[in-house]
């Protein structure tokens, strides 16, 4: 593989680990503080990072105020003008977040991100969702969570919306819409950014979610926690995206992957553990109950194994994998909790920065993936860890560029201008 | 600095008459100059086609890191927006800002924004005046999810925020209906503005980037 990999900046603003906002060096209020979002952007920037990335939901994460309350995940910023603010500060990395085709319209939505793409010179990017809570459901009316099949028809809709809107050969022109969910007699009417259109990214691992991946996205977010299902992934993925005509190279499949990057492997341990100690069991099982969408383990005991749960409505793909990993490395409900509340079912990597990137290497060169995206455990200091001492290794290896490529995101990804 | 410094400046004309450098540059001079009030335009594409504004609101983030004092307004229409949405966008730009945003309430073209929003869809037979202050009613609700003193930090006790300071809204209206509560923060202990055009007091309308400057007093 001669290019080099991809790297992308997963910043919350307290951190990924359910209880990193309780480490005694995190930034505990990161959700109000801009500042301290500038500066994570400015970091990812300084290690060369090809993109940072704001996940989002429209709602609070946790339907119990009282566990709400023990964690940090209920404030923060509205990712697309977070976005916009961040472009005034950075100049050449790349800024994606999230936006919701079940609760937006899709010429507003394509237009606040051709917004940020204008003012940033060309590097926005969006990671279409389809938003799988109820809890965002009822913000927005009265009728509940779609099923699944139902958001997805609709996002394949939308998708197609947006990118019609978007196409720089058409931007003065209307767009002429009308379809089951949408109609749409109009055209955005200012002007394209260097690199086209912004850059689309998707998230969804159904069999519905990755063919409209391969159809329409340029990058894909993926949780894996191990080398060969990254790869069946990435190879599925690929060949899907032949099958619609593409390119396979121009999609580019980056796993998430959580970091604890140690000075020597016997600290590992205690800086991991230090971590865990700081997770109240019941804040635990209901960020897992959350992305399992169940209420079956309520009563169960901690130490007994997960039970068999029906297929969800929600993230399919996630409940598999916790299923999976669970039988796998036989665990107990408390430990699949444990785990879980590490990095939402990511793949983990505890490791000095030589081990980190053993490890990166073994995925990319292997096919694996096509790069990552770096969730720290806590902000702001895993993350300058991550650019201080892994991003040096991946260089020295050849691995990770010196220099950005491109002052636009779609440059430094290696993807045609739109 | 000019003596008849104008106290708002409302950005208005043809899109193609601010380039987005030199749009840039009078909001800095309209900040560094004091100017108290800047009011973004959010011209959608009129219905055949032709030029627009960028997205009033996504300008607002872009200028608040660029900008220490001016206070900045999005002249936005409700119809392409959730209410939910909306109020979170505007509370976030307040936070970006430091207390500086908010939203005049516009009215837009309503062709346009039919045309644009699926209105075909949603907003057929729907009363838009009703629509309106329902959606005014929820967004002013949301704003007041949080207590100013709700966010505790307590990183020993393992305690974020106080429960009891944290408010659900349960509105359930003929147009909306909205659980809440909001996820992000207030700004200390106010909120983000919200106000109508004719609420302004004087407005210096300007029609292009040039005007402006000229006005400002820097030159182009
Ligand atoms: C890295 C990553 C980031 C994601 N970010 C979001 C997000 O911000 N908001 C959201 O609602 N879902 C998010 N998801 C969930 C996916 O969009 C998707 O729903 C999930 O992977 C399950 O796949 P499915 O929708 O095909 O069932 C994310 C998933 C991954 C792997």
């Amino acid at each position: 593989m001669s290019e080099h990999m991809k790297l992308g900046a997963f910043l919350m603003p307290t951190g990924h680990h359910i209880a990193g906002w309780r480490h005694p060096r995190a930034a505990a209020d990161a959700g109000i503080d801009i500042d301290h979002m500038v500066r994570l952007a400015q970091t990812a920037e300084r290690g060369l990072f090809d993109l940072v990335f704001f996940e989002d939901a429209a709602g609070l994460r946790e339907g119990r105020v009282d566990l709400a309350a023990q964690a940090a995940r209920s404030v923060g910023f509205e990712p697309i003008s977070l976005l916009a603010a961040l472009a005034a500060v950075t100049s050449r990395v790349g800024l994606v977040a999230t936006a919701s085709t079940s609760y937006n319209e899709p010429y507003a939505l394509a237009r606040a991100f051709a917004t940020v793409d204008l003012v940033s010179n060309g590097r926005a990017g969006w990671n279409l969702v389809t938003s799988a809570s109820e809890i965002e459901a009822a913000n927005f009316g009265a009728q509940g969570l779609r099923a699944h099949r139902d958001r997805y028809a609709r996002a394949g809709e939308f998708a197609d919306v947006v990118r019609q809107l978007w196409d720089p050969a058409t931007r003065n022109a209307t767009v002429h819409h009308r379809g089951e969910s949408f109609a749409v007699e109009q055209g955005l009417g200012f002007p394209a950014s260097p690199q086209g259109a912004p850059v689309m990214v998707q998230a969804g691992a159904s069999d519905v979610g990755r063919d409209l991946a391969a159809r329409t996205a340029d990058v894909v977010f993926v949780a894996t926690q191990t080398f060969e299902a990254a790869k069946a992934f990435r190879d599925d993925l690929r060949a899907r995206t032949s099958a619609h005509g593409r390119d396979p190279d121009a999609i580019k499949i980056m796993p998430g992957m959580s970091p604890v990057v140690v000075e020597s492997r016997a600290e590992a341990e205690d800086k991991f553990a230090e971590l865990q100690a700081l997770i109240p069991d019941d804040v635990g099982l209901a960020l897992l109950a959350s992305y399992l969408a169940t209420d079956a383990l309520n009563g169960l005991p901690l130490d007994g194994p997960l039970p068999d749960l029906k297929s969800t409505e929600g993230m399919q793909s996630r409940q598999q994998l916790v299923i999976d990993q669970s039988r796998r490395d036989g665990l107990s409900i408390r430990q699949v909790a444990q785990h879980f509340a590490g990095a939402r079912g990511h793949w983990r990597l505890v490791g000095t920065p030589s081990d980190v990137a053993d490890q990166l290497e073994e995925w990319f060169v292997g096919g694996a993936a096509d790069g990552f995206n770096v969730m720290p455990a806590y902000f702001p200091d895993e993350l300058d860890i991550f650019v201080d001492r892994v991003v040096p290794e991946l260089q020295r290896r050849g691995l990770f560029r010196s220099n950005y490529a491109s002052d636009t995101l779609r440059g430094n990804l290696g993807l045609p201008v739109a | 600095m000019p003596t008849d410094l104008p106290r708002a400046l409302f950005l208005s004309g043809s899109p193609s008459d601010w380039p987005l450098g030199d749009l840039q540059l009078v909001v800095q001079r309209a900040d560094v100059a004091g100017v108290e009030t800047l009011v973004v335009p959010d011209g959608i594409a009129p219905r055949d086609g032709g030029e627009a504004w960028p997205d009033a609101l996504i300008l607002m983030g872009w200028f608040a890191p660029q900008t220490r004092s001016i206070v900045l307004l999005g002249a936005v229409s409700s119809l392409g927006h959730q209410p939910y949405n909306l109020a979170r966008r505007l509370a976030s730009l307040d936070l970006i800002s430091r207390g500086r945003a908010g939203w005049v309430i516009a009215d837009g073209d309503a062709d346009a924004e039919f045309a644009a929003f699926s209105g075909a869809n949603r907003l057929a037979g729907v009363d838009l005046a009703a629509r309106q202050r329902e959606f005014e009613t929820v967004v002013d609700g949301l704003w007041d999810s949080w207590d100013a003193d709700a966010l505790l930090f307590d990183k020993e006790g393992g305690r974020f925020f106080e429960p009891s300071r944290l408010h659900s809204l349960n509105h359930q209206g003929e147009h909306f209906s909205v659980r809440g509560p909001l996820n992000v923060m207030r700004w200390q202990k106010g909120r983000p503005r919200m106000t109508r055009f004719d609420k302004l007091g004087p407005v210096t309308t300007v029609a292009s980037a040039n005007a402006a400057l000229a006005l400002l007093g820097g030159g182009a």
